[in-house]
């Protein structure tokens, strides 16, 4: 049987009218899609890690993410442009060593085996590309969506590992990049969390700007232990009824005022009251629970309309978005550039 | 236990296919795109259709035997949500006659005109047009997607 139609010297006009118009119908898509990306969720996520969001629905992007870019949300000296870090976190683990598996090494090769909580400061006071040893919890899932990029980069975070403190999907995770020569890295089944010790480096040779060079890249697991049940207890203090990091992430990349252009990185994602987390200067209630999330990246220039021309692009700067931490409610955003 | 590894480009590819990837699957929306407002009057529902159909076909990825295939895959995926999108909307349509219009105001008129001539075949024979005509499936591909055989997609 023949794979095409017979068709009569009109229907072969009419295809080749079809063709084209459709060819044009993907031009003007690939046009719109590299200027407002679609939203994709990526890994296997299932649904009971999902938080109802209503509004949000269609809008729930990104990833865990925890680059480096040499500012804090966590250090003791806190707030925004401070002290360097590597986390994002809700709330720390009360207990950072409180859920290491049985039998897992302290050491490995003279090195000492570090949280994933602790090498937040490893990482960050890191000053070459030695091997630094992280131990956490791998989650099959722990990649939970991502934005339509374009193209990949080797910073992309959305296909980041991320290990988390605990056999749970908590608030809390530290982002694991690839290299070229990482080895297989084990994954559970579904339902299930892996216990790994990860051989990691910072100052990759592919990382040519300050934003990337404290990011930990994976160069191999060093220790896997038997994986356990994944519990839907997070150790977060957090109200229970909040977003989770991701879909906070995803309000915030969502609200931000004039929208990410291009290289977009999460800096951090820290739920509190706002009096912890939330810039000064505002109206909002100091005991209310937000999200503060701080982007990096080029922002659409305050004055330029939304067809995506490079000129309207601005240079690189900084927002920090706040957001309500029940609802995803917008509440203010805080641009700045370096 | 699963394996995933991190290739050169930062993909997470899996052990079955590891010639496609992420960016191999979001190559294609742009495509998907198009398609999807041929096969669905309302442009958001169209972008949730593309949506979903690059969700499902990242998560299904393993379940892809010929990754030269992968095309007229995520067509067959994007067709079947979309006709199961179109039965639940039919519900809703039948009450809000309003959320079927076409939003037309940047696209090419010729565009405008052929997706609604389109849109006004019955659902089946708009599947197998948009697939064969527009997206260039072969017949075969076409009544695969459908979950119909050759000889229906032909008539």
């Amino acid at each position: 049987m023949s794979d095409h139609l017979p068709s009569d010297p009109l229907d072969s006009q009419l295809a080749r009218t079809l063709r084209e118009e459709y060819r044009r119908a993907i031009t003007e898509a690939k046009k719109e899609l590299d200027n407002a990306p679609l939203v994709v969720r990526h890994g296997a996520v299932r649904s009971g890690y999902r938080v109802p969001l209503g509004a949000l629905v269609g809008l729930s992007i990104l990833v865990i993410v925890i680059p480096l870019l040499g500012r804090s949300l966590l250090s003791p000296t806190g707030g925004l442009g401070t002290a360097a870090s590597l986390g994002t976190t809700a709330a720390p683990p009360r207990n950072p060593n409180a859920s290491l598996p049985l039998g897992a090494p302290t050491s490995i090769d003279g090195h000492a085996v570090v949280s994933s909580f602790a090498a937040i400061d490893v990482l960050a006071n890191s000053s070459d590309d030695s091997s630094i040893y992280v131990i956490g919890w791998l989650l099959p899932s722990s990649v939970h969506s991502c934005p339509v990029v374009r193209g990949s980069t080797t910073w992309n975070p959305c296909f980041a590992l991320h290990l988390f403190p605990e056999p749970t999907v908590g608030l809390w995770a530290l982002s694991i990049f690839g290299a070229p020569s990482a080895r297989d890295i084990p994954i559970a089944p579904d339902g299930f969390a892996t216990p790994l010790v990860l051989m990691v480096h910072t100052h990759d040779p592919s990382c040519v700007d300050a934003s990337c060079i404290h990011l930990a890249v994976v160069e191999m697991a060093a220790w896997g232990g038997r994986p356990e049940a994944i519990s839907n207890e997070s150790a977060s203090s957090a109200p229970p009824s909040g977003l989770m990091q991701v879909d906070a992430v995803a309000a915030a990349i969502a609200a931000a005022p004039n929208g990410v252009v291009r290289s977009l990185s999460l800096v951090s994602a820290k739920a509190g009251t706002y009096g912890l987390v939330g810039p000064g200067g505002s109206d909002v209630d100091s005991d209310r629970w937000v999200w503060a999330v701080l982007l990096t990246g080029q922002f659409r220039a305050p004055d330029c309309g939304a067809d995506g021309n490079t000129a309207c692009v601005s240079g690189p700067g900084e927002e920090l978005v706040v957001l309500d931490y029940g609802t995803g409610e917008f509440l203010l955003g805080v641009r700045s550039t370096p | 236990m699963r394996h995933v590894r991190l290739d050169q480009s930062n993909v997470v590819r899996s052990d079955a296919h590891p010639l496609v990837g992420y960016d191999d699957v979001v190559a294609l929306a742009p495509d998907l795109l198009a398609a999807a407002r041929y096969l669905l009057k309302d442009d958001a529902e169209a972008r949730d259709l593309v949506q979903t159909t690059l969700e499902i076909g990242i998560r299904k990825i393993d379940q892809l035997r010929d990754p030269s295939r992968l095309r007229p895959w995520l067509f067959a995926i994007e067709t079947r949500e979309a006709f199961r999108l179109r039965r639940r909307l039919t519900r809703y349509l039948a009450a809000r006659p309003s959320v079927g219009t076409l939003a037309s105001s940047d696209h090419h008129e010729d565009t405008f005109v052929v997706r609604d001539a389109v849109s006004r075949l019955p659902v089946r024979m708009q599947g197998a047009v948009v697939l064969h005509h527009l997206v260039g499936l072969t017949v075969s591909e076409t009544a695969a997607a459908m979950g119909i055989t050759q000889n229906t997609a032909m008539k």
